[in-house]
């Protein structure tokens, strides 16, 4: 089992390498100044303050906005906007900015924009979309000097560092322009990053001109545009016929026909996603472990990951996280068994009935799937097969499909309408932490997204105990344990590790491609060679 | 549609129907805030979509209203309108009147040359099919008529991206602001609406070359160009009106499935965007100004009856 984890943790790490040495191979060349590149991304910003923002927004925001830390492509935790930082004790941590950084506007980032940024999250009536990424700060923060502060939360967080690195809530907006601008801030964005706003056109574009007064070295590109496509084919064909430069997610459908075209390359990128289906422990009949088990053991997850899925999208999951987070762990999944599942069924009391559907005490084994087919590419044929197979053991499986507010609507409501959900998610800060969250206890809904609604002390004890632990072996050991409590538990089925396609034309160099799919891919190194 | 009769001013009239579009506008905002309200989901799990604390909740349904119960809610949305204030998106914080006036512009362009792309072929195709009625020529536009009425407009307007943008590069794949980001997509729009016209168009004069005065005319001896513009065409142009009014208030809707396959910013993917959003004040705005174009338009359909035949009367 460790073997293979093994041998799947230096498969993601020779994708990543081949991803970036794949799409820096043309950069033998000298990089040049000049050009626009264009970024077709399927659904427009909301407003370019970055803490209410929805959607795709965050992908114009990377290049625009800088938190203190970031990761790199391989996950190395690096300082950004922080020069220095040190743990004062388990609960403080001191970092100091880099001087002579500055806002678009001209204004220099001192301590007091990192405290304005935090405390306006942190506040309810400011309605940050992030704020729970962060709500272990405690407030009001401490300004030591104009460069310097002390970052304190409540109890001692290992993740911290990298909870900062990769969030909403941990860009760093202007705090003097925010103040001046007031509710139209977000159409007059000051940020530190590579690129300034220029222009949005709503449902069309949005232009960013190269900062030549970046800290980090300002780009090569003169512009960066975002062009909104919403429609799958069409951004298909505005990046064959050359009108845009980059599709960050290539549909799984086009994938074979843009490898074939010589002007294009396609880079399979790993990201930091997973797509699991929770069962919902608190519903009957998936309230018994016994008959949540025997179920997940007739899910063939393996044919469906490379059946319906395949392999430019995903690999099979062995256990809850995607392997290029820390903290991932192959706990024993895929758990299939066929002959088993049969046996575990029989002996819970379950006898064929009508139309061949499992009966108990009289009542059909019927369940529900709740799905979001948008989200993740074919979810719903995944759904599908789930059903298919769930139906090939007797059991009756209503797949129940939903757009995302109505999805969402139901993940969090009370009463949990539903014996199956799926989950993807995109541990943005690469550390298990952030989706181990997702399990404690107080983050049953309608409090929080704790989709497979089971809580014991022993599973918040784990999880708990690994955020505070800052032995990153003794962390991994108990992230491990906390896959094992949910395998034993039969809490769900991790299904995949996700990859993302990302397109590109040939004489776009330079592009360093991020396992992040929200918060980091920037252009700053992005250079166009001559059009072939 | 129109009244019809041989008293009462026009503009009498007019002012009658606008009166009464208060009240349709009044009951189509209380049909949308009832489908808005009962629809499942809400925007507070769209702006505080990672595990949000019950305070954040809170926050977010005491700043929209969301707090008050629903006759509260609506109350307020209506004296608002009675001010002239659409309100603030809830999801962007900015109001919503001009975006919705900005989508409604850009539709407001295509839907005016898809018309008139599909008024012209239509009506010309019309003519051709019943003046060569039984012919070669007739047949042959029926034909196109079946495709243009029974192929999908998304996939009419992926064909139209992959041949003329991708293919011959004449035109941009997406997108608007020049009257080449037009083309495609008021094309698209107008093979659907052409192929409705050319039938209506046909069977309109098929049905008005057969009355006894134009049997009349042709017997006195008028030139068959006299005949068909004259007396035919003017009389085949009253349903015709009709037909064209209805269709420009489908448009004025947007035309959400040209829009999306175009990247076209209209009011159509804009209204998509807010109900899939939760974005109640921007979905009533959207519906707003669409229903009250609409009625609008059918005013005017309504009026141009008089001008198109003075035998009609409105009351």
């Amino acid at each position: 089992m460790t073997r293979r984890f093994s041998r799947l943790v230096l498969g993601v790490t020779i994708g990543l390498a081949c991803a970036v040495l794949s799409v820096t191979a043309a950069s033998a060349q000298e990089p040049r100044r000049g050009g626009t590149l264009t970024v077709i991304t399927p659904s427009d910003v909301s407003t370019f303050d970055p803490h209410p923002a929805v959607g795709f927004s965050v992908r114009v925001f990377a290049n625009i906005y800088e938190p203190l830390f970031r990761k790199d492509e391989k996950g190395v935790l690096q300082g950004h906007l922080a020069q220095s930082w040190r743990f004062l004790d388990p609960t403080k941590l001191q970092v100091t900015l880099r001087k002579g950084v500055k806002f678009h506007s001209g204004n220099e980032l001192t301590a007091e924009d990192v405290k304005f940024t935090y405390e306006r999250q942190l506040n309810p009536a400011d309605l940050a979309r992030d704020a729970a990424v962060i709500k272990m700060l405690k407030t009001p923060i401490q300004v030591v000097d104009r460069y310097t502060l002390v970052l304190e939360t409540r109890e001692p967080n290992a993740a911290l560092v990298d909870t900062l690195a990769q969030s909403l809530a941990t860009l760093i907006p202007d705090s003097a322009e925010i103040k001046k601008w007031g509710k139209d801030y977000g159409l007059h964005p000051s940020g530190t990053g590579p690129f300034k706003f220029v222009e949005w056109v709503r449902g069309q574009h949005v232009k960013l001109a190269r900062n030549a007064d970046y800290w980090n070295g300002p780009p090569y590109l003169d512009f960066l545009v975002f062009k909104v496509v919403p429609e799958e084919a069409t951004r298909v064909l505005a990046l064959e016929s050359g009108e845009a430069d980059v599709l960050f997610e290539t549909p799984p459908s086009a994938i074979a026909t843009l490898r074939k075209n010589p002007k294009l390359r396609v880079n399979r990128v790993p990201t930091y996603r997973d797509v699991d289906v929770h069962w919902n422990a608190r519903k009957a009949p998936t309230d018994d472990a016994r008959l949540r088990r025997a179920l997940s053991q007739a899910i063939d997850v393996k044919s469906i990951v490379e059946e319906v899925i395949t392999a430019d999208i995903g690999q099979v999951a062995t256990g809850l996280l995607n392997p290029s987070v820390f903290g991932a762990c192959d706990v024993g999944f895929p758990v299939y068994n066929l002959a088993r599942s049969k046996q575990g069924l029989a002996e819970l009391g379950y006898r064929p009935g009508k139309d061949g559907i499992l009966e108990k005490d009289g009542r059909p084994l019927s369940l529900t799937l709740v799905v979001n087919p948008q989200r993740d590419p074919r979810n719903g044929e995944v759904a599908e097969a789930i059903q298919a197979q769930l139906r090939a053991v007797g059991v009756d499986m209503k797949v129940n499909a939903n757009e995302f507010a109505t999805y969402m609507k139901i993940l969090q409501s009370p009463e949990g309408d539903y014996n199956m959900i799926f989950h993807g998610y995109g541990v943005a800060t690469a550390d298990a932490d952030l989706k181990a969250t997702f399990f404690l206890s107080t983050n049953l809904p309608p409090a929080g997204q704790n989709s497979p609604r089971f809580s014991s002390p022993e599973l918040d004890g784990v999880i708990l105990a690994a955020q505070r632990e800052s032995s990153k072996d003794k962390r991994r050991e108990l992230y491990c344990k906390m896959g094992q409590i949910y395998r034993d538990q039969a809490l769900g089925l991790p299904l995949y590790a996700s990859f993302r396609n990302t397109s590109v034309q040939s004489h776009v160099n330079g592009m360093v491609l991020h396992p992040d799919e929200w918060y980091t891919q920037t252009y700053t190194r992005v250079w166009l060679g001559p059009k072939p | 549609m129109g009244a019809r009769g041989a008293t009462g001013g026009l503009a009498g009239y007019v002012v009658k129907r606008l009166l009464g579009m208060l009240l349709l506008l009044a009951g189509i905002t209380f049909i949308v805030f009832g489908l808005m309200y009962f629809a499942p989901g809400d925007v507070t799990v769209m702006i505080a979509a990672s595990s949000p604390s019950p305070e954040q909740l809170a926050a977010i349904r005491q700043e929209f209203g969301l707090d008050q119960p629903p006759w509260v809610q609506y109350g307020r949305f209506l004296r608002r309108v009675a001010q002239g204030d659409l309100g603030d998106s809830w999801i962007d914080r900015r109001p919503v009147m001009p975006q919705v006036l900005d989508a409604f512009a850009y539709t407001l362009r295509l839907a005016a040359a898809a018309l008139a792309l599909s008024v012209t072929l239509g009506t010309a195709g019309g003519i051709v099919a019943a003046v060569r009625h039984r012919s070669v020529a007739d047949e042959s536009i029926l034909t196109v008529t079946v495709l243009g009425i029974s192929v999908p407009v998304f996939v009419t307007g992926l064909l139209l991206i992959y041949v003329f943008a991708f293919k011959l590069g004449w035109f941009p794949t997406s997108g608007a602001g020049s009257w080449r980001h037009m083309v495609l997509p008021a094309c698209t729009l107008a093979s659907f609406l052409a192929a409705h016209n050319v039938r209506m168009m046909r069977a309109c004069m098929l049905e008005v070359l057969g009355q006894d005065y134009v049997r009349t005319a042709r017997a006195k001896g008028v030139r068959e160009r006299w005949v068909l513009g004259r007396h035919a065409l003017r009389n085949a142009l009253v349903p015709m009106a009709t037909v064209v009014g209805l269709q420009v208030g489908l448009l004025l809707g947007g035309s959400v499935i040209t829009e999306t396959v175009f990247s076209y910013p209209g009011v159509g993917q804009l209204v998509v965007s807010a109900i899939s959003a939760r974005d109640t004040p921007l979905v009533q705005a959207c519906v707003l100004v669409t229903a009250s174009g609409f009625i609008l338009v059918n005013l005017l359909v309504d009026v141009s009856y008089v001008l198109i035949d003075p035998r009609i009367r409105l009351r």
